[in-house]
Parts: structure tokens; sequence; C-alpha cells
């Protein structure tokens, strides 16, 4: 096979230009979807697969056009291996393809190779077309499918599958025989509970399906594929449960992943910044959970789930404050137990959010609000500080953040020696070396506990950045500032939506709601929801209370 | 998903009803009863509360039913052509104007008094004047929603204040009942109907309910749950501080605050009080600079938010500060005929928009 044109690339600007002797760009924009695969033009620009997009019923115009677009002169680890099928008297050309090391080369070998170069001495083909006899007598893999788009081919080739293509047939038969290495189902890390199951997602989007689903069990289940990334073609699965899920939010959840736009997408971060309404807003528009039984729960809930490829985490949307103030947790632990609980964590997070605020507030604007014994204690401890108590403050919420941040990347086998040296900085040190009064230490400790009682690490952070606005509000204008922190921050929740839910939705009573009933309670649906189905269960569930007989 | 919120809801419409009439309460205005009355300042608040009440019990049972959707401005296009369109406009802004400067004076004043008695007044100003553009510039959604968390809160902060003060109150100083005589009691104490001048905004706000008859009982209920209070605040206020007032010109609830004891710990709770009358007025503003938005988008066609809300903040912070040739006295003073201007509008109009109101529209 002889290149017939080759793009020169040129090393001092970088880019690549056209072939010298053939000014004619080799892919044109008005169709970039028949033939944008085409990067070296080493095939014939007449051939049937060039011009049309699809399988060339000549195998030859299909090789060269798959070398060409898979770039097998660089590309080392795609395998192409031509071999001949077999059939009565007669042998037919063919190869396959695959990468190697995302495909499984022992179902190759067994399920595709094999058939197709041994078995079809017994068979008598006439009469019956050599597609009909490939797919359905000698290909044995499942799922097995014939697809005539040579984009589509190579889409599937790139997500793990095999193509194999056979003289005079106008279809490639792609095979399913996904072989990388991946993560097992393993226990969730960012939100382990004591009492509940103990399964986590994985990076694949195909089991994290079926754990939901072996959990769901029910037929009305959907997942939708939908793929994002115009490059990376990254699977998401957009999974809802017909019936309940209105369809409105369905239709929305759709437009919007369809609509998204962009080369490559890594993680399921990416697709909640892609999808979500605002990006500057502080706290998360869409729950992350890594748990399949919380991701089944929301399903049934009537919300949303969208899994992505190569993240172990799945969005649920829409999500609203009631969503974000619960736990894995809260399910699994007595009503009263669980309702505590999200108090306590309520009262943290405003804590974590409010205190050092209103702390300077109180010292610098309001000092009557406190009794006089604590505001002269408070003086006597800060005689000796050299810095102005907002900066104080600063100092050590930074030096915190800075130990928090640190915690995260420091290697196991040295993380005790960090908390050797956070306990000095937030700690009798940073007292006596004059730099924080041990009230301060105490409000931000709280603060810190506060945070880390979020129910999810991103409201944790989003609170620990807002914390410093508040600070200083209550610097420049004491509660006046902290009101008008407050108020905005309200009217800003209050004007988001999420996915067409108001973000401030608070169902009371009802499942997802702040005050956490207990199960025979649940009767109904979020309301904010407006799913199809709003009645969850009976108005009475526990039939045997009062009937004997059941 | 689609679902755009064009509507208020009934508890959205209490709400906002509640916070409007009740947030006068915090400001300087509710000692206009002890000037004029003396210790008749709780008969003279009854008095114009019953007023009060008729006057919204009329405008609302008689005349909201909202057949199509319409406020006072495209009725008034609707009958009058676009001369009563502008005119009607121009009134209600203007009105909406002084009604904010006034809040906003009074509202800073509390908040210097409380938080920096030796800062400026116009410090102060400009958080309730960016809160108020925030506010404004968010969706009407944000605005509705946030009334329904502004609401029980103000409603708790008055009750809890009031209990605390009724213990110690001394209700002798109630007495003479009359107060300062029967003509001033009842006739000139009647000009406290102004206190509730802010219902007209209702009409405003009316095309956005869902359900005209659940409104009218809303606003109803609404308004005689915030006039309850308010004649509570009153009859606390005159009952625990003695007339005549020492401290004249500071505002009732504040000095009522500083008789509050709690115990030990908490000595003084004005400066928690701030947090809850700074809701209420930044609340108040915010509901009045996007009445002025949506009234220049419906009437003037300037559409652009942000952009209309900048030169009103400014005009209105101005105005309030003094900066512009118009005194407080005069703008506080225009409020009372205003409102009767734009209730004698609406009783003109809303008899002629009555004819074929279907069923369907009662829900």
């Amino acid at each position: 096979m002889a290149f017939k044109k080759l793009f020169i690339y040129s090393e001092n600007t970088g880019k690549s230009h056209e072939p010298l002797d053939n000014p004619a760009p080799i892919y044109h924009d008005n169709n970039p979807g028949k033939n944008s695969y085409i990067k070296n033009n080493i095939c014939d620009k007449a051939s049937y697969t060039y011009t049309t997009g699809m399988v060339s019923p000549k195998l030859s115009e299909n090789l060269d056009f798959i070398k060409d677009a898979f770039e097998t002169i660089k590309n080392f680890d795609l395998v192409i291996r031509e071999f001949s099928v077999k059939l009565k008297n007669t042998r037919i050309n063919a190869f396959l393809i695959f990468y190697d090391g995302l495909s499984n080369k022992e179902y190759i070998n067994r399920d595709i190779l094999s058939p197709l170069m041994t078995e079809g001495q017994g068979l008598n083909p006439e009469g019956m077309p050599l597609e009909d006899i490939i797919y359905g007598q000698l290909l044995t893999q499942a799922p097995n499918s014939k697809i005539e788009k040579m984009e589509s081919v190579i889409e599937a080739v790139g997500f793990g599958n095999c193509a194999v293509f056979v003289d005079g047939c106008s279809c490639a038969f792609v095979a399913d025989i996904k072989g990388w290495s991946s993560r097992s189902v393993g226990r969730p890390v960012s939100e382990a509970v004591l009492t509940g199951p103990q399964e986590a997602f994985c990076e694949s989007v195909m089991p994290n399906i079926a754990l939901v689903r072996k959990i769901l069990k029910d037929p009305n289940l959907i997942a939708e594929n939908i793929t994002v990334g115009t490059k990376s073609k990254t699977p998401c699965a957009l999974m809802y449960i017909n019936g309940i899920t209105n369809i409105s939010l369905v239709k929305e959840a759709r437009r919007r992943l369809k609509a998204v736009d962009i080369e490559y997408v890594f993680s399921s971060t990416d697709v909640e910044m892609l999808i979500e309404e605002s990006s500057l807003f502080p706290l998360p528009q869409l729950l992350k959970t890594e748990r399949p039984d919380r991701a089944a729960s929301m399903l049934a809930n009537g919300k949303v789930i969208v899994m992505v490829q190569g993240s172990p985490f799945v969005l649920v949307l829409p999500a609203t404050v009631s969503d974000l103030a619960e736990t894995a947790e809260d399910n699994y632990v007595r009503t009263l137990e669980a309702n505590f609980m999200r108090f306590i964590r309520i009262i943290g997070c405003a804590l974590a959010l409010l205190l050092p605020g209103c702390f300077i507030s109180v010292v610098l604007y309001h000092h009557e609000s406190i009794p006089t014994d604590l505001i002269l204690a408070i003086e006597a401890s800060r005689e000796q500080m050299p810095f102005p108590i907002v900066l104080e403050l600063i100092i050590m919420l930074l030096a915190f953040e800075l130990i928090k941040e640190a915690s995260i990347r420091v290697p196991d086998p040295i993380g005790s020696t960090l908390g050797i040296v956070g306990g000095l900085i937030l700690g009798q040190s940073a007292v006596s070396a004059n730099i924080a009064s041990p009230l301060l230490i105490i409000i931000v400790s709280i603060s810190a506990l506060g945070a880390f009682a979020a129910p999810s690490v991103s409201i944790s952070r989003a609170l620990s950045v807002l914390q410093f606005l508040f600070i200083f509000l209550g610097s420049i204008a004491g509660f006046l500032g902290i009101a008008l922190g407050i108020f905005v921050g309200i009217i800003l929740l209050s004007s988001m939506n999420s996915f067409g839910v108001p973000y401030l939705s608070v169902d009371n009573f009802e499942s997802g709601s702040v005050i956490i009933p207990p199960i025979w309670k649940r009767e109904r649906r979020p309301h904010s929801l407006r799913t199809q189905n709003s009645q969850k269960q009976p108005h009475i569930s526990r039939k045997w209370k009062g009937d004997d007989t059941l | 998903m689609s679902m755009p919120r064009s509507n208020c809801r009934t508890s959205e419409i209490f709400s906002i009803v509640f916070i409007l009439l009740a947030t006068k309460l915090f400001t300087n205005q509710s000692l206009l009863f002890a000037g004029i009355s003396g210790t008749g300042a709780p008969l003279s608040a009854i008095c114009s509360g019953l007023v009060a009440l008729l006057v919204i019990y009329i405008s609302t049972r008689r005349f909201y039913l909202n057949p199509d959707g319409r406020n006072i401005i495209s009725l008034t296009e609707k009958h009058f052509g676009v001369f009563g369109k502008y005119l009607i406009s121009i009134i209600l802004i203007v009105y909406l104007a002084l009604s904010s400067s006034y809040i906003l004076n009074e509202f800073s004043h509390l908040a210097k008094l409380v938080a920096f008695p030796t800062a400026p007044l116009w410090f102060a100003a400009v958080f309730f004047v960016v809160a108020a553009f925030a506010g404004a510039s968010a969706k009407e959604d944000g605005i509705l929603r946030i009334s329904k968390f502004i609401a029980p809160f103000l409603l708790t902060t008055i009750l809890v204040l009031l209990i605390s003060v009724l213990c110690q109150s001394d209700f002798l100083n109630l007495f003479p009942i009359l107060g300062t005589g029967a003509t001033n009691t009842i006739g000139k104490g009647l000009s406290g109907v102004t206190f509730y001048s802010d219902i007209v905004l209702v009409f405003l706000i009316n095309p956005f309910s869902t359900s005209p008859k659940t409104t009218k009982n809303a606003i109803f209920t609404a308004s005689t749950i915030a006039i309850i209070i308010n004649i509570l605040a009153i009859l606390t206020f005159t009952a625990k501080i003695p007339y005549p007032l020492s401290q004249d010109g500071d505002f009732p609830m504040y000095l009522l605050l500083k008789e509050v004891y709690y115990g030990r710990f908490f000595q003084r709770i004005d400066a928690i009080f701030l947090l809850a009358s700074s809701f209420c007025g930044m609340f108040s503003l915010s509901v009045n600079f996007c009445l002025i938005a949506k009234i220049l988008a419906q009437s003037f066609d300037i559409t652009h938010r942000q952009a209309t809300l900048f030169p009103i903040s400014a005009t209105i912070f101005l105005l309030s500060m003094g900066y512009l040739p118009i005194s407080q006295t005069t703008v506080s003073n225009s409020l009372f005929p205003m409102t009767f201007v734009i209730l004698g509008i609406i009783l003109l109009i809303y008899p002629l928009t009555r004819k074929g109101v279907e069923p369907s529209h009662e829900k």
C-alpha cells in the first residue's frame, strides 16, 4: 500500500499544513462525519468508503480507510489481523481490528478467529447471504452487532470492541469483548456508613448500572446511553424509572447531555459542570454519590441519575437543599437518631459559615451583646497580640486550610507528622507565640468541626470559602454586614433552580425532607419533583397493625 | 426541565403582604400614634387598623378579581389608553421611590444607632441599597421564595420580643385610655392608617397570582395578622414606656429591645434584633426596586434589569440621604395622599373589569 499524500509537520510552528502538491482540503467541513477520520490520506479518495463514510464491500478499501483513520503508522497498540474465512471450499479474505489492552484476546481467539477460520467448513452457504452466515452462524460472541457506518465502527473499536471486516460484506461485525483492566466493586470511601451496605460504584458504567439494577429490580428502570465528548466519546448512562420520574426532567437532562459540545470528558465532575445551571454558584447543584443504594433510593424518589464512564461518582439530579442535608447514614439508623444527627449537621454548617464572622462582629461592633466579663476576658487575652483581630482570625483559618490541604496530599506513612505539626500551629504554640488568642483558637476549631460535619465534601469546601466572605462583611459592618451576606445568599439560593426545581424546595414530611419521617410515613415522593406517580406507598403500609389475620 | 415560575403561590402572597405591612413597625412611623394620642396610642392604633382593614377588605374582596391576569397598569391602559398607562406608571414609580427612600432612611438610621453610632448615615444605607439591588436583580422567584423564610422569622422575632417585654410592662401606663383627648385619639389618630400604605403594592403583584380567590383570603389574613401585631406592639410599647416619651426620636422597637433581659449572658439583644430588622428592610427595598423595574419594563419597554436598577438605586440612595432637594419630611408626608390617589385609581378601574369573569379562573 502506497502513501499517496502525507501532511508535512512543521517543527517550528507546530502546525500541520496541507499536502504540498495537493492544496485541496482532505475533509469537508460541511460533512465532517463522513470522512473526518481521514488524516494521512493514504486511501483512495474515490473509494466507496471515503465518499460515503460507509463500510465498503471491497475489503481493501476498508483496510485502507482503517489504517488511515487509526494512523497505524504511529499507533503501535492497534492490532490489525488479516485472515481468511473458510466457507465450505472457498476462502474469503477478512481482517479484524482491536486495541491491544482494551479488548480481551482470549475471547478474540476463541469466539471470533477460531469459528471464522475453521467452523465454516461444514456449513452449506448456498442461498444465504454471506453477512447472515457470519453473523448468525459463525460469530458466537454476544453481544454482537452489524455496523455499516465507518464512524460507528471506529468509535466501537476505540471503546474496546473488536471489528471484523469480511470481503463482500458491506458491514462490519462488531463484537463486545472489552477487556481492559478496571477496579472491581469496592467499599465507599467518602460516604462510609456503619450499618449500611458496603458497596461502592466503580469506574465502569456497565457494572455500575448493574449495581443499581440489582437493588431496584424494576423493569421500568431505564438506562439510556448518551455519549459525551466529540473526541473522547465518553459513554454516559442516563437512568430513571419510567412511570415515576417527571418526563420533563428526563427530557431536560437528556437535552443538556446531548447538547454538550466538548472534545474530552474525563469525569463526572466535568459533566456536572457542563450541565449545571451556574458554575459560579458556590454550592453543588447536582448531588454526587458513590453509593449504589443511595442512587437507587434517589431513583425511587423520582430523580434522574447520570453515570459517566471513568468516574465512580454518579450524578443525581435535581438536587435541593434538603438533599444536600442528607447523608447515606440517615437511611440506616433509627428515625430519632437520624433527625438529631441531621440537626447537628445543619448547626455545624451554620457555625462553620457564620461563627468567625459573628465573632468578629461582636468583638468589633457589638460588645454589649455578650457579658462584660467575657468581653473583658477577650480583650485581656488579646493584650499581647500584635495583629488586629481580623488578621489574627484570617491567619489561623488559613493555617487550618493549609493543614487540611496538606493532609490530603501527604503520603500515609508520614500522615501522623502532619497531625503533630497541625497541633502545634493550631494549639498552645500559637498562643505562646502571641499569634492567636486562646478564644480565637476555639472559634477556629469549632468552625472547622462544623465544616467537617457537613454532609458532603463539596459543601464543606464551599463553607470554608464563604466563611471568609462573612468575616469580611462582619469586620466592616458587624451584624448589618452579616445580615447583608445572609440576605444576598438566600436570595441567590432562592432564585437558583436545579433542573427546573427550586433549590430551596423543602418537602416536609416526605421522602427527602428536612425532617426525616419513619419509613412507614414516607408515603409520597417529593412534591417539587412533580413525579408521574407521587404516591410511594399506601397510607397504611404496616398492614399487620390492626389486622391480625395478615 | 422548563418550569418557569410566573405565578405567586398563596403562601408567598401571604408572606409578602405580611412583611410589607409589618416592616414599618421597625421604623419611627409607629411613634406617630404615641405622638398624637399619648396614652391613647393603642386605641388610635386599633381605630387606624380597623379603617385599614376595611379599605383592604373592600379593595380585595370587591375588586381584586384578576379576571385575565392583568395588573393596575394594563387595566388602566385598556380603559384609558397609553396616556392612562403612563400616568399610573409614573404615579406608582414616584410612590415606590418615595416609599423606598423613606424605608432606606429609617432603616439606615436604625442600623447606625445599633451598630456604628459614629459612622456616617450613608455607610449603613449602602448595605441596604446593595442588598436591594441584589434582591431585585435576581429573578422574581428569589424574592417570592425568600419571603416564605423571612415572614415566619419576622413573626417569631416580634412575638418573642413582645412576650419578653410583657412581664416588665405596667398596664397602668395605658390610662387614661383616650390619651390626649377623643378628638386626637380617634380623629387625628386615624391618619395612622398611612402605616399600612404599602398594601397598594399588592395590586402590582396581582397578575402573578395563581388562584385569585385564595389570594384574596391570603391578603386579608396576612393584613389582619400584621395589623394585630402592630397593635400589640404599640400596646406593649405604651405600657412599657410611659408617656410623655423621654426618648423621642428613638425607634420604639429598639427602645423595647433595650429593656429585654434574658439573664447574664444575653445582656442586650438589640444587635441580634438588627439582623431581623435588616432582613425586613432589605426585603421591602428589594420588592420596591423590583416593582419599579417591572413597571419600567411594562410601561416604557426598559427591559434590561441591571441597567435599570443601577440608576434607580442611585436615585433612591441620594433621595434618602438628603442629597436631592426633597426633605425626608416631604417624602413621608407625601406617602399618605399618594396612597389614597392609587387606591382611588384602583377603585375607579377595577369595577370596569368585573364583567366576564369565568368560573374556571376561580380555583
